[in-house]
């Protein structure tokens, strides 16, 4: 069982958000594109963490900006109740679950959700945050904008959210949904924020693993630590001097009946705070002293392992930024770990991770990512397989760079990076932010999709500098995807970028000089593209430290010039 | 599966009911309920208490609910969109107007607003889950139904029905479809004390053939029903299903005259020590308990419920408050002064038709609470319950069927079985109420001369 898909209307920046989700979403994207925000509305349709509570009642700055500023547009522009009533500022997060299968479980959990949608079955619950008084709400909005600047910036403070009221409803009969049933349905999560170990001053154990703690001890096991705390209260009662504060006054023979009656009790009785007053070791030091990378490690681990094994509800993990403060050795072992664990989980358990690692997302499986970008997400589960197993096997491969990159060039491999890179330190006019990455055999057309499914509509370019290789078809296709506004793609004449290099200018005369070549566009260009980059990476010296100056091939000049 | 045990009055369905589930519950390793349904709130807190003092408490897989909590909130709320296209989210249960045209307005009125009434729940329930209806005519629509069904047995283990005897055709079909579905369903009943639907169950036992089905051998044994008792109730059953009593209790059967002295004190001393006292409906200078009760026109609730809402209050609690604090007015102000007072307190604001029809109500409440006349139960009010002296206050139609002076045809009706009903409340002394004004045919001397020849002697010291 699993969520699979999710809509968030209304809450901060998301308007109106619409997303798939798989068993493990990989959440990629730049920041401030929302993913913590995701995070934040997800977990409000679900039940309040067995760990953390969680207020479900929103705050005025929880509304998106837009829709409260259309809303306090039309009050101004003296529109009817009727037509107030549909753009009253309303948060919704609408979640589905699929993958139900026949486990009698899962179905007993979701079943009562059951509806139809566009003749399929799904199974849908809503959070929804809205005036309890529709009548009431508008009244008093009308009046408060009377007396405001609607072009204010902080319109949502103006929202009267005492007015409001949140439910949790099946959406098939708009019920609400009784806690006994909502109670099989968690979200648990790992912040970026991740501890406070550094922050408290007490260098207590954090409160969260105070309360895996409290879980996990049985309850013999808790009526032994609480012998033992009062044992220990006791032998500091029995201490001579301590009983000395209580003993009668031979003068005063009446202040006897009072000093008989007072006694120490024990303080922190409660088992919370007596766990909370332990804090982790970790080896032969305290795991606060330890440095945050290995706190983070064993954060997740533990926290992991808590929920993956809970039978008695669905779980939905998040973990924000797995790779915070890791080694190289430990992020491989957190990816590791993370990627066999969902294969082996249960059918109650699913993994949401955001990262900003590129191994994260390669080794995790491409497939599994969604990106967000301008408030719309967009899944890559429908991706060619083929680029799955690449990204993979190549998991220093910069995806993110790719996709997020405001300028990007495609370019076939180490060679052309090496010349272009060259060239673009070269441009004393200008600065560049122009990524160039080498996609090293893997074909344009992959790439270019998967840009294009994420970057259409905004302001990003991408530039694909390829070689002809004899090949007028491929040229023809490739060609396709230019559109003169953010995709722009060009072929070598020659067969390779070398040839090209060769017969641009008098680059021929040049280069065969300073190598002590033989003045011909086929030696020259064969010697470049012998011993591998090595006679590349000996001309892009050359020319870093001026001692040969290239005419730069037109196919690059042309895609340099769009892109900037 | 399905298994039906009939059991008659006093036989302690509640504590096997109760025993039954404890040991299923005891065995019960899945996450699955078990579900104990009965007919009224008052059952349902028997079952509750029985539970209780076996256990110490009631488990969290075991739900003790009545039929109509049962088929909202595990049929009708969440299925009935997916497959019959109705949403309903909420239930109520006043009176509906008798006129058809009124009633059927008024009723789709109500699922515009997402709410069903009660009379509705048994036949919308099997709507839902009965793949040969109708409404589900073709493969798809019948997938769907199956689908449905295979949720339902996801949850649900076991379905403990007491009291299945007030169930209508369409519940008990409903069971039946659900047994048939991987739920072990167990119904206990007595078709003797059908007063609702009286051949439902009997006709159910009858077509509860085939595989799957059980029909248990009769529990004719009474814990309750003294000997003495016996000798009047049992003619009313079938041969079959004569009772015998277990404890060897004699009991014994009298009966008083209202036209004696000390009638009125008799009665209410009776009443004061909380035992029963009946009559088969409202008649004479007798009224029963619910032909008194105050309620308020449904539009008035309505607009209540909005003020309530507005004023951060419960509805349900706002109109109970309302409703007791009028039957507290009424004690010392006129139905004109209530309604004052009512618009002011809760800022109402009456329509007139609404003020008509409170006021007339009013009147009619406060009429009824003025009369001198003696309240007490209906026979339907205490089916179910017992106490050790029971007043049972005859009437034409009562003593009609007690002395089977009835034509064959009407053997075994709804009247018959409220015979039944009456004669077995009590587990030690049976009064008879003799009351010249509830007699059309019969002079009271001949049903005491009856009664005499019975055995049964007046009470003169009580």
């Amino acid at each position: 069982m699993i969520v699979n898909y999710v809509r968030i209307e209304n809450y901060r920046n998301f308007k109106y958000f619409e997303t798939t989700l798989n068993k493990l979403a990989i959440i990629i994207g730049e920041n401030d594109s929302g993913k913590s925000n995701f995070l934040h509305a997800l977990k409000l349709p679900f039940c309040s963490s067995e760990l953390e509570f969680r207020n479900k009642n929103l705050l005025p700055l929880d509304f998106n900006a837009e829709s409260v500023k259309e809303f306090y547009d039309k009050i101004k522009s003296g529109a009817g109740d009727k037509e107030l009533s549909d753009s009253i500022p309303i948060i919704r997060v609408t979640v589905r679950f699929d993958d139900i299968g026949s486990d009698h479980y899962a179905k007993a959990i979701v079943g009562n959700w059951i509806k139809t949608d566009n003749g399929n079955i799904v199974y849908e619950i809503q959070y929804n945050y809205q005036p309890k008084n529709e009548k009431d709400f508008l009244e008093l909005t009308k009046k408060l904008i009377k007396g405001s600047d609607a072009n204010k910036k902080d319109l949502s403070l103006l929202i009267p959210t005492e007015l409001y009221e949140y439910s949790i409803i099946s959406t098939n009969n708009f019920k609400t949904i009784p806690y006994n049933d909502l109670k099989h349905i968690t979200i648990n999560s790992i912040n970026a924020e991740r501890d406070d170990f550094s922050e408290s001053s007490s260098m207590k154990s954090n409160s969260i693993l105070t309360r895996l703690l409290e879980k996990k001890l049985s309850k013999d096991e808790k009526a032994k630590i609480h012998e033992a705390y009062f044992g220990f209260f006791k032998e500091i009662k029995d201490q001579d001097n301590f009983k000395k504060i209580f003993t009668r006054d031979v003068e005063f023979p009446d202040l006897d009946r009072f000093v008989a009656n007072i006694d120490c009790i024990p303080n922190l009785a409660n088992l919370k705070n007596i766990l909370s007053n332990i804090t982790l070791a970790y080896g032969d030091e305290f795991l606060y002293q330890k440095g945050l990378g290995q706190r983070n490690i064993i954060f997740i681990i533990l926290f992991f392992q808590h929920f993956k094994s809970n039978k008695s509800s669905f779980n939905l993990s998040f973990i924000e930024e797995p790779e915070s403060h890791l080694s190289t050795n430990n992020l491989n072992l957190v990816i590791n770990y993370v990627k066999k664990s969902v294969a082996i989980s249960g059918n109650l358990f699913q993994t949401i991770i955001s990262s900003h690692s590129p191994q994260v997302i390669n080794k995790l499986e491409f497939e599994n990512v969604i990106a967000f970008s301008s408030n719309k997400a967009v899944s890559f589960n429908d991706v060619d397989s083929a680029l799955v197993k690449y990204l993979s096997k190549r998991p220093n491969f910069d995806i993110l760079k790719l996709l997020f990159s405001n300028r990007v060039i495609l370019v076939e491999g180490t060679t052309e990076e090496m010349f272009i890179n060259t060239i673009l330190d070269l441009d004393k006019n200008s600065l560049t932010n122009i990524d160039v990455i080498s996609i090293s055999q893997k074909g344009y057309k992959t790439f270019l999709e998967i840009w294009k499914k994420l970057n259409d509509g905004n302001t990003k370019k991408i530039g694909v500098i390829r070689d002809f290789d004899d090949q007028p078809n491929a040229k023809m296709e490739h060609d396709a995807y230019g559109n003169k506004k953010t995709i722009f793609v060009e072929t070598t004449k020659g067969y390779t970028l070398e040839d090209d290099i060769v017969s641009a200018g008098k680059n021929c005369t040049l280069i065969s000089k300073h190598f002590g070549l033989n003045n011909d566009q086929q030696t020259v260009s064969d010697f470049l593209k012998s011993s591998k980059a090595d006679n590349m990476f000996d001309l892009c010296n050359a020319m870093q430290d001026g001692t040969i100056v290239i005419s730069i091939p037109d196919h690059i000049t042309s895609v340099l010039k769009n892109l900037k | 599966m399905i298994e039906i045990q009939i059991a008659g009055a006093g036989a302690g369905k509640t504590y096997n009911l109760s025993e039954k589930i404890i040991q299923f519950h005891e065995e019960n390793t899945s996450h699955k309920l078990i579900y104990a349904i009965t007919y009224t709130n008052a059952a349902k807190k028997k079952i509750n208490d029985e539970i209780i003092k076996r256990l110490g408490y009631i488990p969290d897989k075991v739900r003790v609910e009545t039929v109509h909590s049962f088929f909202l909130n595990e049929v009708i709320y969440p299925y009935s969109h997916f497959t019959i296209s109705e949403v309903y989210n909420n239930a109520v249960s006043y009176t509906l107007p008798t006129v058809h045209a009124y009633k059927n307005k008024k009723l789709s009125l109500l699922k515009q607003k997402f709410i069903i009434h009660s009379e509705s729940v048994f036949n919308k329930a099997k709507m839902i889950i009965d793949r040969s209806n109708s409404k589900h005519g073709n493969k798809a629509k019948k997938a769907k139904v199956d689908f449905v069904n295979s949720h339902i047995a996801a949850k649900i283990s076991h379905i403990f029905i007491d009291e299945a005897q007030d169930l209508d055709g369409d519940a008990l079909c409903v069971f039946k479809i659900l047994g048939e579905n991987e739920i072990a369903v167990y119904m206990i009943g007595d078709p003797k004390q059908a007063i609702k639907f009286p051949g439902a169950f009997r006709d159910f036992i009858k077509q509860s053939t085939g595989k799957g089905c059980n029909v248990l051998s009769n529990n004719n044994f009474t814990k309750r029903v003294p000997v003495e008792i016996l000798k009047l109730s049992n003619p009313l059953c079938l041969s079959e299903e004569k009772q015998t009593n277990t404890n060897g209790k004699a009991g014994r059967v009298g009966y008083i005259k209202s036209s004696n002295e000390n009638y009125r004190l008799i009665i209410d001393h009776y009443k004061s020590l909380g035992h029963l006292i009946y009559i088969e409906e409202k008649q004479g200078c007798y009224d029963t308990h619910s032909s008194r009760n105050l309620f308020l026109p449904l539009s008035l609730e309505e607009k209540l419920h909005g003020i309530a809402v507005s004023r951060d209050l419960d509805g349900r609690l706002f109109i109970a408050s309302i409703i007791s604090e009028i039957t507290e007015r009424f004690k010392n102000s006129s139905s004109k002064q209530i309604i004052t007072w009512l618009s002011k307190h809760s800022d109402l604001r009456l329509e007139r038709e609404e003020y008509a029809e409170l006021i007339q109500h009013l009147e009619q409440v406060l009429a009824s609470g003025e009369s001198s006349k003696f309240v007490v139960s209906s026979i339907e009010a205490v089916k179910g319950l017992e106490s050790e002296v029971c007043i049972f206050i005859l009437n034409q139609t009562m003593y009609d069927y007690i002395t089977q002076n009835i034509p064959k045809a009407k053997h075994h009706n709804k009247n018959w079985n409220k015979a039944y009903v009456a004669l077995t409340r009590s587990c030690d002394t049976l009064i008879f109420v003799l009351d010249q004004e509830l007699f059309s045919r019969n002079n009271i001397m001949e049903v005491e001369g009856y009664l005499k020849n019975m055995g049964i002697d007046e009470i003169t010291s009580l």
